[in-house]
């Protein structure tokens, strides 16, 4: 049962491993389509700041913590509650990203997070998932906590081959929805 | 939302030490002060731990992989404590 599984996760996967330069244009060009989608979405509902946009704030809970009170950038409509700090806008300008670097806004982040076509893999080193996509050639890793999916506890790529070999090894289990 | 990273950022020079010695093309651009390595890398634990032992010169336990990133860097930084 459980090889079957992973036969199963490695046949998805497959989409990903077998992506090559010479196609990943009209791959890159899916995946920008869809994410420009969210972003148009997204953006017409963002606020500069928490003053500015009240409501950005609706439908979350209003304990939030010392590192929500400091957000100046929230989406609504964006899901699942995920809120992206001013300051990790940013660090997603970094050049260690590659060909991510510019090319995720906070707002998209946010929507990456909650995009229902994302894989998404129980790290079981952990307890936590990692949700997974491509996202301008390169396969981008959100991991949230094992105990509340609307945190998230770090984000950076992932390498195709660690992906792999977690699976066969057994450290990640995809989470079928 | 973002877990928080106030640890983090109060240790960041040790941990980008940290994640300079531990990561190739996996460099993440947000660590919040709950994940661990495990968190930001996708290596076996065996290679994480020497990798470390390599950055650091110290040994670490496959115990220490779970702790925060900013309990470990302390960890590191004094290892018999």
């Amino acid at each position: 049962m459980a090889a079957k599984r992973k036969i199963s996760t490695l046949i998805t996967l497959l989409f990903f491993a077998l992506i090559s330069p010479s196609i990943a244009s009209a791959d890159l060009a899916q995946a920008k389509t869809r994410v420009m989608g969210f972003d148009l979405t997204a953006e017409t509902c963002i606020g500069g700041s928490t003053s500015l946009s009240p409501r950005t704030h609706q439908g979350f809970d209003h304990a939030y913590d010392k590192i929500a009170s400091s957000y100046v950038v929230a989406a609504r409509g964006a899901g699942p509650g995920f809120q992206v700090a001013e300051r990790v806008g940013a660090q997603l300008l970094d050049g260690r990203l590659g060909s991510l670097a510019g090319n995720i806004s906070p707002t998209r982040l946010q929507q990456l997070a909650s995009n229902p076509n994302a894989l998404r893999f129980l790290d079981n080193a952990t307890g936590n998932t990692n949700i997974v996509q491509l996202v301008e050639g390169r396969l981008l890793r959100i991991t949230t906590a094992g105990d509340d999916v609307s945190k998230i506890i770090s984000v950076g790529p992932i390498q195709r081959s660690g992906l792999f070999n977690g699976i066969l090894n057994g450290r990640f289990d995809l989470l079928f929805p | 939302m973002l877990s928080g990273d106030l640890e983090i950022q109060l240790r960041a020079a040790d941990v980008e030490h940290l994640l300079r010695g531990l990561l190739d093309d996996e460099f993440p651009v947000f660590v919040s002060d709950d994940a661990s390595v495990f968190d930001v890398s996708s290596l076996p634990a065996e290679e994480i731990v020497d990798r470390l032992a390599r950055a650091f010169g110290v040994a670490v336990s496959s115990d220490d992989l779970r702790l925060p990133i900013w309990k470990l860097v302390d960890r590191l930084r004094s290892p018999r404590q």
